[in-house]
């Protein structure tokens, strides 16, 4: 066996321990789920210098892609891999400084949550994609549904936003599955290499088995007109979830739709023959996301289906750099997704802070509350920021490639462009309004709620009154990575242009390396 | 024939099923409906591998690799797999309708839950 699989196995350990090691505890499963992801992230570190020198393709049960499944570390897999498990990391950490009465369960849809995004990113077969992207959907659909934690009175439990994405996740995903028979049926294969290099489909049966299986990952990025459950299942799941669906789930789904969309329409393979009505159709339903997204963000009233609705925006922009194709639109998109996974997980957290504090989720009852807790206001206000895409936060150059790559496309991405420039407008309107809103004259009842909470530290000492550390370190860290990405991008060049190679037309790396070559013994 | 006729009840049954999604509100029978719905799929994908006056893959002493016909068994692990995944998303779907019917005392979802009175 190759040790290398154990990037998969160790989330998947982690969920099988925590209900041997916490029956009662949370903060037990806190921990496993911690430790879990932290070795899981450090080994992956470790293994990067050698991906960043040769992709490896690790074969699972002795047989060899097509026949077996095996899974790809490539510079892109591996990098997403690994902000995936970061994001693991410091929302479990985060976790830490939550409250007591949680139910330690939830820690076990979490980690297979993680699983199957890792999964998704790092499989080779077409089937086990649906299958990780099963094992994501369902225990997002529980974690959604179990909302809160039972003493947190501002997110009761509801069910109504899980079942919503339960029932259209469901359908979508039989639908990709009616597809992937349909590619099976035509070529006789399922793994994503083989696919890439040869078995030309016809242009209609191409388009009608790519729309098919394109569904459920468009879903999954949030896309418009299949992003109706994102809004009602962040407000009902915890903002700790909500951080994860929008940097981990969100991730997964951009990989994979590179693959379905880059690596899969290249001349001569399966959806070739309709690689361009199908880029083209995703190109309109991304600006269209980044609009309608934008639009509704911009009347919400609830902090979390705020942040909901301005995923959509930021996915919509991303989902844009994939339909471009081009070196530079895909580098400068996984430099977007990157900062936005960090500037999202980041207003997740802080908002949790203050709607502890507050009891409220609606953002006009924050008013002034930036006055008491002024690091998380600065710190949100730094996250914003950089989702709008101001120079000198790391949001700006993923922004201004996917715009000026969009440019130099012309033509249809002309209209994609100005959705972006019209998007970031309208989120510059919002994000102020909350941001001011939070440095205002605080209302009557922030004032009592604040001076009460003021008067118990006030017999603390100093350090006491600081918040948890697990509050501080990710949120620091998160903000760091923002201003860093921000002033010095090229930091993250080297990988940028590895993880770009993969999408090379045609995708001969990817397929040869997985099908033939550098296969480890 | 025999094939044409299986892909097409099974495409009949995905229909039947997207049919009841998009006119059922009541979430047992938007659930039931989803079975429906995975249980034409499965069966297309098992008509996809099937092959006329063809053997199951079983490999035993009298039938040998090589010498006869075979029906795909590639499908049937899918629709095994895919069996298993429609059991357990069910699963989670009546949970989440259980709770959702204690909280609300309803089997739909309806507008009462989407303002956000806390």
């Amino acid at each position: 066996m190759q040790h290398e699989v154990i990037l998969l196995i160790i989330p998947a350990a982690a969920a099988f321990l925590v209900p041997l090691f916490s029956f009662r505890s949370v903060t037990a499963a806190r921990t496993i789920v911690l430790a879990g992801f932290t070795a899981a992230f450090i080994y992956g570190i470790a293994l990067f210098p050698k991906i960043m020198d040769s992709s490896m393709s690790i074969v699972i049960a002795g047989l060899p892609s097509p026949l077996g499944i095996s899974l790809f570390l490539s510079p892109l897999s591996l990098g997403m891999v690994l902000v995936v498990f970061a994001a693991a990391v410091l929302t479990a950490m985060f976790s830490l400084s939550g409250p007591r009465d949680e139910k330690p369960k939830i820690y076990v849809l979490y980690s297979l949550f993680v699983f199957g995004a890792a999964g998704i990113i790092l499989t080779t077969d077409l089937f086990n994609v649906f299958v990780f992207l099963e094992i994501l959907g369902v225990s997002a659909y529980a974690l959604v549904g179990s909302g809160g934690p039972a003493s947190d009175a501002a997110s009761p439990q509801r069910s109504s936003g899980a079942l919503r994405y339960l029932i259209l996740g469901q359908t979508l995903s039989l639908l990709m599955l009616v597809g992937i028979g349909l590619v099976y049926s035509a070529s006789g294969f399922l793994s994503i290499p083989v696919l890439a290099s040869f078995p030309a489909l016809k242009q209609n049966f191409a388009l009608l088995s790519g729309v098919l299986i394109l569904l459920p990952v468009l879903m999954e990025a949030k896309m418009f007109p299949f992003n109706v459950w994102a809004g009602r299942a962040y407000r009902d799941s915890s903002p700790l979830f909500g951080a994860s669906l929008s940097a981990v789930g969100a991730g997964a789904a951009a990989v994979l739709l590179m693959r379905i969309l880059l690596i899969m329409t290249g001349a001569g393979s399966a959806f070739g023959a309709a690689a361009r009505t199908l880029r083209v159709t995703v190109l309109l339903l991304a600006s269209l996301s980044v609009l309608t997204g934008e639009l509704a963000a911009f009347r919400e009233r609830n902090i979390k289906k705020l942040l909901a609705y301005s995923s959509i925006g930021q996915m919509g922009i991303a989902v844009v750099g994939i339909a471009l194709g081009s070196r530079a639109a895909v580098a400068g998109m996984l430099f977007f997704l990157l900062a936005h996974s960090a500037a999202k997980v980041l207003m997740f957290f802080v908002s949790s802070r203050l709607i502890g504090t507050g009891g409220s989720e609606q953002w006009r009852d924050m008013k002034g509350m930036g006055r008491y807790l002024p690091l998380s206001a600065v710190l949100f206000s730094i996250a914003a920021l950089s989702l709008m895409g101001l120079p000198l936060f790391a949001g700006f150059w993923g922004k201004l490639a996917i715009i000026r790559a969009s440019i130099e496309t012309g033509g249809l991405a002309y209209f994609a462009a100005s959705a972006i420039l019209l998007g970031t407008v309208i989120e510059g309107i919002y994000f102020f309004r909350i941001g001011h809103s939070l440095f205002e004259e605080p209302s009557a009842e922030t004032k009592r709620i604040m001076e009460e909470r003021g008067a118990a530290a006030a017999a603390l000492s100093f350090w006491k009154r600081l918040p948890p550390l697990p509050y501080l370190i990710p949120v620091f860290f998160l903000a760091a990575v923002i201003l860093i990405l921000g002033i010095y991008p090229a930091m993250i060049e080297g990988w940028l242009e590895a993880a770009g190679r993969e999408f090379s037309d045609p995708a001969a790396e990817y397929i040869e390396q997985i099908l033939t070559g550098r296969v480890l013994p | 024939m025999e094939s044409t006729a299986f892909i097409i009840s099974g495409l009949a049954i995905v229909f039947v099923g997207i049919f009841g999604l998009l006119t059922r509100r009541n979430l047992i029978r938007v659930l039931l409906s989803l079975n429906i719905l995975s249980t034409g799929v499965n069966l297309f994908l098992v008509a996809l591998g099937y092959a006329e006056n063809a053997k199951a893959p079983i490999i035993t002493e009298t039938v040998r690799a090589g010498s006869e016909m075979f029906t795909d068994p590639l499908p049937q692990a899918l629709v095994l797999t895919s069996i298993v995944i429609g059991l357990g998303s069910t699963a989670v779907g009546l949970a989440l309708t259980l709770r959702h019917y204690r909280r609300t005392g309803s089997l739909v979802i309806g507008k009462e839950e989407d303002t956000d009175a806390a």
